[in-house]
């Protein structure tokens, strides 16, 4: 869930609460886990509020036409860090819901109507701010993308967007590489949306990876459907 | 600097931040590996002459397997057995197949040229365990329950009680030597042409109640391998495999795999030792190869799975071993037939 407040017309807060549930299932060898000693399947889960990212927003307009977002903030570390599997050993930390760590962010946005058209570009980056009190260090991530969207009416808008997103390699405590963590994609999506009120957008939008190098083996998804509603409390 | 100039400056900087200079550690899938997919409880493994087949012995579906190794892996035949087939032998010219059964007091002899059953031969033994060629004409035949062996004459049907104790059994048929892995120690008997009598050479006795997972005999050193496991759970866990000397039954190797072995295969020439694992590492599960001479582990092979008992073949140039692999992932189900199948890996050395 994103909320937003405006305080004034340059500045406001942003907060990102997720609720996450993660579910992994891997096959284990003999003598690979003592509490499953002839192997088989093995299932850890974790579910819960993830880290809260609270950011401040700052806009500008810079050469009086080209406006420009800054954003400061901190990713917080109330998410949980010590679920644990069947057997009551805690799980993975890259499959436990929060990160442990208070991290900074940054992000950069900017916007320009041009005709119909309004093309948006921006920057976020995430830097990881050391381990977790379990010795995990999260890798950096980075994103950049760029948007053209296409507004016919004030009921129906949609648009494209390119996108790059860059995860460095996470770590285990003394620097021990993390396999299967990070790497880097480019992201095709197409949106369609409408304005159903003045105060409520629906959007659809569909995402396609159209590059991806990534560290060892990963589970990606061939696409991403995501369906998301945008409401104003005062317009 | 203009204020676009430093936006940018900033996000170059930014992007230098990331570089991710860690090579990528290598990964591999179920796939990626040389397998033949078989879905059996496959008992005893092993080779022809020239390399080009194997022969397994399916428990679960009474059958032989004829497996093709030159080129793709693939079935090339399928006999029907009786019941259980639990171990085979071949004879000294790898033309006769003998195997026994688990599931009846019987023996087969199969032709490998026809691949056709040649003879059934009644026996007075239940559960048997083993099977080994003493010569052309004779078999000696282990059973779990009863304590001592037979032999069984493949020409006169003659069957014999020897004076031999049950276990694993292993033939050097060129000086007439059966050696068996018993429960608590290796034995060594020497064959007059009609009984088997036990020699003065005694192996120590291994100081715990041990289960055989298997056993052999390499001509090459005239030393037998032996993977064993404890029985009994107030002892530690068995780290080796062992080896004795033929000659006079004194250790010649403790072979370190950190688990009870569960197969061992030796090259034609004596100076590799390749052992199967019961356990994985953290990684996967290795067949580990060892110097003969050293003692010492040499390389490693990953495997796609788990490892069974007997399930290690290497064939006699030395380039291509032959492991039987199970993908633990259906093992905890309730499906009927689904539960430890094994797969036939092919590894090039």
């Amino acid at each position: 869930m994103i909320t937003n407040y405006g305080i004034t017309n340059q500045f406001s807060l942003t907060g990102f609460l997720p609720i996450r549930y993660i579910l992994n299932q891997k096959i284990l060898f003999r003598g690979q886990n003592k509490n499953l000693y002839h192997g088989g399947k093995y299932f850890r889960e974790s579910y819960g509020f993830g880290d809260v990212v609270i950011q401040a927003r700052y806009q500008t307009t810079f050469f009086s036409v080209l406006p420009v977002v800054f954003g400061l903030g901190v990713k917080l570390s109330n998410g949980k860090v010590n679920q644990t599997d069947e057997f009551g050993d805690r799980i993975s930390d890259n499959l436990q819901i929060g990160s442990g760590t208070v991290d900074p962010i940054f992000s950069v946005y900017t916007s320009q109507d041009v005709g119909r058209f309004v093309a948006s570009g921006g920057f976020f980056t995430r830097i990881s701010n050391g381990e977790n009190i379990y010795g995990y260090q999260y890798g950096n991530e980075m994103q950049t993308l760029v948007n053209l969207d296409y507004i016919e009416n004030s009921l129906l808008y949609g648009g494209i967007q390119f996108s790059y997103l860059l995860t460095t390699r996470d770590y285990y405590e003394y620097g021990k590489i993390t396999r299967d963590r990070g790497g880097e994609s480019f992201f095709f999506s197409g949106k369609i949306g409408t304005r159903a009120t003045n105060k409520l957008d629906f959007e659809l939008t569909l995402q396609v990876p159209i590059y991806q190098n990534l560290n060892e083996s990963q589970l990606t998804s061939p696409f991403i459907l995501q369906f998301g509603s945008l409401y104003r409390f005062s317009s | 600097m203009n204020k676009s100039a430093f936006i940018l400056c900033f996000i170059f900087i930014s992007c230098s931040l990331y570089q991710d200079t860690e090579s990528p550690d290598i990964y591999f899938e179920y796939s990626d590996f040389d397998i033949l997919p078989l879905g059996r409880s496959i008992s005893d493994v092993i080779i022809s002459d020239n390399n080009n087949n194997l022969f397994m012995t399916d428990y679960n579906n009474n059958s032989l397997l004829n497996i093709n190794l030159s080129g793709d892996l693939f079935i090339v035949g399928q006999v029907q057995l009786g019941s259980h087939p639990i171990a085979l032998d071949f004879n000294s010219d790898k033309s006769i197949l003998a195997i026994a059964l688990e599931g009846e007091s019987k023996i087969q002899t199969v032709d490998i040229s026809t691949f056709e059953i040649l003879d059934e031969y009644s026996i007075p033994l239940m559960n048997v365990n083993d099977i080994a060629f003493i010569n052309d004409s004779i078999v000696v035949i282990s059973s779990k329950t009863d304590p001592a062996c037979i032999t069984v004459n493949l020409i006169s049907f003659e069957v014999e009680s020897q004076s031999v104790l049950k276990g694993e059994l292993a033939m050097d048929q060129e000086n007439n030597i059966l050696y068996v892995a018993t429960s608590s120690s290796i034995k060594k008997y020497n064959w007059d042409g009609n009984r088997f009598f036990q020699d003065s050479n005694v192996a120590d006795p291994y100081g715990f109640n041990g289960v055989v997972h298997h056993f052999i005999f390499d001509s090459a050193k005239n030393t037998v391998f032996a993977c064993i496991s404890s029985s009994d759970d107030t002892v530690l866990p068995i780290q080796h495999v062992y080896s004795y000397f033929g000659s006079d039954m004194t250790f010649a190797g403790k072979y370190l795999i950190k688990s009870p072995g569960l197969a061992v295969a030796v090259s034609n020439n004596g100076s590799r030792i390749f052992t199967a694992p019961t356990d994985a590492d953290k990684i996967g599960v290795f067949i580990i190869e060892f110097d003969q001479e050293t003692k010492l582990e040499s390389k490693y092979y990953l495997s796609a799975g788990n490892l069974t008992h007997r399930g290690l073949v290497i064939d006699s140039n030395a380039e291509n071993l032959y492991i039987l692999v199970n993908i633990p992932g259906d093992d905890n189900s309730f499906e009927p037939y689904n539960d430890f199948s094994f797969d036939l890996q092919r590894i090039k050395l």
